[in-house]
C-alpha cells in the first residue's frame, strides 16, 4: 500500500514539476534553518578536546560577597582564599580548577616585547578537568604550583611565534620580568571555548597580584578567580551543589562581617548553551518559550506555503478520493494516504535540508558561533542531528497536509463524484 | 478595476487564503525586525562626537622589585605624577607620536563607566535637583587627540589648557541646565551645596560612548596640576589610561616595532610601558556582539522573504494552470499580454495590500505594550513611514518577482490553446 502512495507521490511530481520542486525547497530551506539552530546548540553544548567532559562540568562564573549587616554587595570573582577554602576540600567532584584570565607580554630573554597575549593563571586540577592535547612536554605539577616555581605551557602558535620550528621545552620565556620555563606546549584552542582559549597558562601562585587577599573591603572575599568542577556523572550534579552550599555555610561562618555566595552557580554547560551566564541564569522554561516561539514561526510560514499547495492537488484529486470512500476506503486510509505521499516529498527536502544545513553554518559561522571552530564531521554528524531533522520534517508534514487531508474526509462523495466545487 | 480585482480574489478564498496568512505573519515579523534594524543603523550612522583614527592605548605598569632597572624606595626622589608626565613627554617627543594624553575610565571604547551628579550654580533650581552625567577625567590634550572641537569648531584644548577649574559640557547638557541659553562662563558644582564650582569654558557636540547607544549627557573635567595628582594617587599606575595618537597609520606589528625601537624612553623611574592596543580594536571587540545580531535579523529576514517567494511562485502557478479557461477567454476577447500580466500582478500586490490594516494593529499593540525601542530613537511619524516603507517595498519587489514567473507562461500561451480548457 505505501508502495502505492509513493508511487503516487513521484507521478504528482512528475505532472507539477515546478510546483514541487518549490514545495522540496520551501520544506529544505526550513529544515535547514531549523537544523543551523539545532547544530549550534550542539557545538555549544556537546565535549571536544579540550572540554570532552562538558557534560559532567559545573562553573561558578559569578561570586557575590554580602556584608552580614548592612547588606551592601559586591558582585564579581572570588579571592584565592574563598577557592581554598570552599572548593579544594570538596569531596564530591573529581577535580576542581580555579582560573583567572589575563593578557600580557611575553618577551625573551633579552628582548622587550609589546605583543600582548591571552594568558590562564591556572591550578594543577585545571589539566584534570580539561583535556588538551600536548604535542611537547606536561603541564606544571602540583609541587611547582605549591612551591610557586615560573613554569608556563604555550599554545602551538605562540611556541611558534616565539621559537620557531626549535624544540620549546626548557626554553625561557619573560614574563613582567621573571623568567618562567616552558614545561609544555598543547595543540591551539578555538576561541569558542573562553574558559580553554589562551596562548598561555601559569601557575596563579606565580602571580602576587592574584594571590593577594583584600582586607579592605569584603574581609578578604573579593578577588578575580573562577571555578570549574569535574562531577563523576551528571546524576551527581546535585550532590556537588549540596557539598559546595555545605562548604560556603561553614566558611562563613568564620567570617565576621561578610559572606560569600555564589547564586544560581554552579551551572552547566546546558544552562550555559541556553544563555546562562554567572550573574543572570536563564530558565530552561523561558529558553523552551523563546525559542519555541521562533521555531514555530520557522515552521508556520513555509507551512502556510505548503498548505495552499497540497490543498490544490488533493482538490485535483477528489473525485479519486470519493471512488475510493465509495468502494470503502475509511477515512483514515484517506488521511493516511496524503500524508504519507506528502511525507515522501518532505523527506526529500527533509534530507537536502541536513546537507544545506551543514552548508549554512559554514557559511554563517563567522555571526552564530562566538568564535572560529575546526568543523570536523564529528561535531557536526549527530544522533541529534538526524533525530531533529526527522522530527521537525514530521512536524513540517503534519502542519502542511493536515488541514488539506482532513477536508478530503469531509468532502460529501456526491459532490465530488460529480466533480463539482 | 479594483472592485473586479477584489472580486477574483474572492473567488479564490480558499487558496488566496493561505498565502493571505503566510503574507500577514511574515509581514508582521518583518516589520519588526526592520523597526529593530533601523533604530540600530540610524543610530550607528549618527555623529559619535570624537575620532578614534590612528589612536591606541598603551598599557601602563610599575617594575616588580626583580625588574632590571628598579628604583627602590631609598634612592627614589620623584612622585608617580611626575614620572608619568615625563613619560608623556618622551613619547610626544618622538617625531612619529602626534599627541598623547591621560584618563581615567575616559577613554573611547574602555567600558568607562562612572556616573554623577552636576549642580549647576546659577540654573533654574526650581525645575530640577542633580542631573545624572557621565564624568570623564582627561587631560587637556585629549580634545585635540579625539579631534573633538567646541560647538562652532574652535579647538578646546588651548583653552582648558591652564584655566582654574575647567568643566567641558555638550550641547545636551547645556540644553538641560540652561534651556536654549549659552552655558559658557557658568558655574557647575558636583556638590549639593553648590560648592567648589566648576567654569564652563567650552560647549561640544553631544558625544555618545557605543555606536549602538544614543548620545548621553557627559562632563570632562580637566586632569593638569593638582587635579592630575588626586586621581594618581587614588588609582595608581594600572589603571591610567595613556592614548597615544601617531601621525600616520601603523599596523600592530609597525607598533610593536615602533615600542621595540623607543627602549629607555618607556620608562620612568618605576613606570614603564608594557603593552599597546589600537582603540579602533577595542572597539571591534565591542561591537562584535551586535554585529552578530544584525547578521542573523539579516539571515532571518532573507528566509522570510525567500518562501513569500517560493508561496507566490507556487500559488500563482497552480492558478494559471486552472484559469488557463478565464485568460484564454480574456486574450480572445482582446486583453493584450500586458493587461494579462497586470490583471495578476494587481491581484497579488492587493493581497499584501489587505495585510496593512493588520500589520498597523500589530503596531499599534507594540506601541502600546511598549515593545518597541523609543530609548534610543523617539517613535515618529517619519520612523513608521520608513520601515513600513522599506517592508512594503521589499515584500512587494518579491511578490511581483514571484508572480513574473507564472504571468511569463500564461501569456505565452495560444489564445486558441487556451480557449480548449473553457
Amino acid at each position: 500500500m505505501y508502495k502505492q502512495y509513493i508511487k503516487q507521490a513521484l507521478q504528482m511530481f512528475r505532472e507539477n514539476p515546478l510546483v514541487s520542486s518549490i514545495s522540496v525547497a520551501a520544506t529544505a530551506l526550513s529544515i535547514a534553518v531549523i537544523l543551523v539552530m539545532v547544530l549550534v546548540f550542539q557545538i555549544n553544548s556537546a565535549g571536544y578536546s579540550p572540554v570532552s567532559n562538558r557534560e559532567r562540568m559545573l562553573f561558578v562564573e559569578g561570586t557575590t560577597v554580602t556584608a552580614k549587616v548592612k547588606g551592601d554587595h559586591n558582585r564579581g570573582n572570588m579571592s584565592s582564599e574563598v577557592v581554598k577554602e570552599c572548593f579544594y576540600s570538596m569531596k564530591k567532584p573529581e577535580a576542581v580548577s580555579a582560573y583567572s584570565s589575563g593578557e600580557r607580554p611575553l618577551s625573551l630573554p633579552g628582548q622587550q616585547r609589546y605583543k600582548e597575549y591571552r594568558l590562564i593563571y591556572t591550578d594543577p586540577g585545571y589539566w584534570k578537568v580539561m583535556d588538551y592535547r600536548f604535542v611537547e612536554g606536561s603541564p606544571f605539577t602540583e609541587a611547582d604550583f605549591n612551591a610557586a616555581i615560573p613554569k608556563i605551557v604555550l599554545s602551538e602558535k605562540v611556541a611558534k611565534s616565539l621559537f620557531g620550528s626549535e624544540k620549546s621545552v626548557g626554553k625561557e620565556v619573560i614574563l613582567d620580568f621573571v623568567s618562567y620555563t616552558v614545561c609544555g606546549v598543547v595543540r591551539d584552542v578555538s576561541s569558542l571555548e573562553m574558559i580553554t582559549y589562551a596562548d598561555a597558562w601559569l601557575p596563579y601562585t606565580c602571580n602576587d597580584e592574584l594571590m593577594k587577599l583584600n582586607s579592605d573591603y569584603g574581609e578578604k572575599m573579593i578577588g578575580s578567580f573562577q571555578v570549574v568542577l569535574l562531577a563523576p556523572t551528571s546524576a551527581d550534579f546535585d550532590a556537588v551543589r549540596a557539598e559546595l552550599d555545605q562548604q560556603t555555610k561553614r566558611y562563613n561562618e568564620s567570617k565576621v562581617d561578610y559572606q560569600v555566595n555564589f547564586i544560581d552557580n554552579p551551572i552547566t554547560q546546558l544552562d550555559k548553551a541556553m544563555g546562562s551566564g554567572g550573574f543572570r541564569k536563564v530558565d530552561w522554561k523561558d529558553y523552551l518559550v523563546d525559542a519555541g516561539a521562533f521555531l514555530f514561526l520557522l515552521l508556520l510560514v513555509p507551512a502556510l506555503n505548503l498548505v495552499g499547495v497540497i490543498q490544490s492537488s488533493v482538490q485535483k484529486r477528489r473525485e479519486e478520493t470519493a471512488l475510493r470512500k465509495v468502494f470503502g476506503a475509511r477515512n483514515s486510509d484517506l488521511v493516511l494516504q496524503v500524508l504519507t505521499e506528502n511525507m515522501v516529498m518532505t523527506t526529500i527536502g527533509g534530507l537536502i535540508g541536513i546537507v544545506l544545513s551543514i552548508v549554512l553554518l559554514l557559511l554563517c559561522q563567522s555571526f552564530l558561533l562566538d568564535g572560529t571552530l575546526v568543523l570536523t564531521p564529528d561535531k557536526l554528524f549527530k544522533p541529534g542531528l538526524f533525530l531533529a531533522a526527522f522530527l521537525f520534517t514530521f512536524l513540517l508534514n503534519l502542519l502542511s497536509a493536515g488541514i488539506p487531508a482532513w477536508r478530503t474526509t469531509r468532502q460529501p462523495v456526491v459532490d465530488a463524484l460529480k466533480g463539482s466545487e | 478595476m479594483i472592485k473586479h480585482i477584489l472580486k477574483i480574489i474572492w473567488a479564490q478564498r480558499k487558496s488566496n487564503g493561505w498565502i493571505f496568512a503566510e503574507l500577514l505573519v511574515v509581514m508582521g515579523a518583518l516589520w519588526g525586525m526592520m523597526d529593530a534594524l533601523w533604530v540600530d543603523v540610524r543610530t550607528y550612522n549618527s555623529p559619535m562626537g570624537f575620532d578614534i583614527t590612528n589612536t591606541w592605548r598603551f598599557k601602563l605598569g610599575t617594575l616588580p622589585a626583580q625588574a632590571p632597572g628598579y628604583v627602590p624606595d631609598s634612592l627614589y626622589t620623584s612622585d608617580t605624577t611626575q614620572d608619568l608626565l615625563r613619560l608623556m613627554t618622551q613619547i610626544r617627543q618622538d617625531p612619529k607620536v602626534e599627541e598623547v594624553c591621560i584618563t581615567y575610565w575616559s577613554a573611547p571604547y574602555s567600558n568607562g563607566s562612572s556616573w554623577g551628579s552636576l549642580f549647576p550654580v546659577d540654573g533654574d533650581t526650581a525645575t530640577f535637583i542633580g542631573k545624572n552625567f557621565h564624568k570623564r577625567m582627561v587631560s587637556p590634550e585629549y580634545f585635540d587627540m579625539f579631534r573633538i572641537k567646541d560647538k562652532e569648531g574652535k579647538a578646546i584644548s588651548p583653552v582648558v589648557k591652564g584655566a582654574y577649574k575647567p568643566i567641558v559640557v555638550t550641547t545636551l547638557g547645556e540644553e538641560e541646565f540652561y534651556k536654549g541659553q549659552s552655558a559658557m562662563g557658568r558655574k557647575i558644582s558636583m556638590n549639593d551645596d553648590y560648592s567648589e564650582p566648576f567654569t564652563v569654558m567650552a560647549v561640544t557636540l553631544p558625544q555618545r560612548a557605543y555606536d549602538y547607544e544614543r548620545a548621553e549627557n557627559c562632563a570632562f573635567t580637566i586632569l593638569e596640576g593638582e587635579s592630575l595628582e588626586g586621581p594618581v594617587k587614588a588609582f595608581g599606575v594600572p589603571l591610567t589610561e595613556l592614548c597615544v595618537r601617531m601621525k600616520k597609520e601603523m599596523s600592530e606589528d609597525d607598533m610593536y616595532t615602533f615600542l621595540e625601537g623607543m627602549g629607555e624612553r618607556l620608562t620612568v623611574n618605576n613606570v614603564y610601558v608594557f603593552g599597546v592596543r589600537a582603540i579602533s580594536d577595542m572597539r571591534a571587540a565591542q561591537l562584535n556582539f551586535k554585529e552578530n545580531e544584525n547578521s542573523k535579523r539579516f539571515s532571518i529576514m532573507a528566509f522570510l522573504l525567500v518562501n513569500v517567494f517560493f508561496g507566490i511562485v507556487g500559488t500563482f502557478w497552480l492558478r494559471t494552470q486552472y484559469r488557463r479557461g478565464e485568460i484564454g477567454l480574456r486574450v480572445a476577447l482582446g486583453s493584450s499580454k500586458g493587461q494579462l500580466g497586470r490583471y495578476m500582478y494587481l491581484e497579488g500586490l492587493s493581497l499584501l495590500v489587505m495585510t496593512f490594516p493588520f500589520v498597523l494593529l500589530f503596531a499599534a499593540n507594540l506601541v502600546y505594550l511598549d515593545k518597541l525601542d523609543s530609548f534610543r530613537m523617539p517613535l515618529t511619524a517619519g520612523r513608521f513611514l520608513a520601515t513600513f516603507g522599506v517592508s512594503y517595498l521589499l515584500m512587494g519587489g518579491m511578490i511581483c518577482l514571484g508572480i513574473w514567473l507564472p504571468v511569463r507562461r500564461a501569456v505565452r500561451m495560444e489564445p486558441a490553446e487556451a480557449l480548449r480548457y473553457e
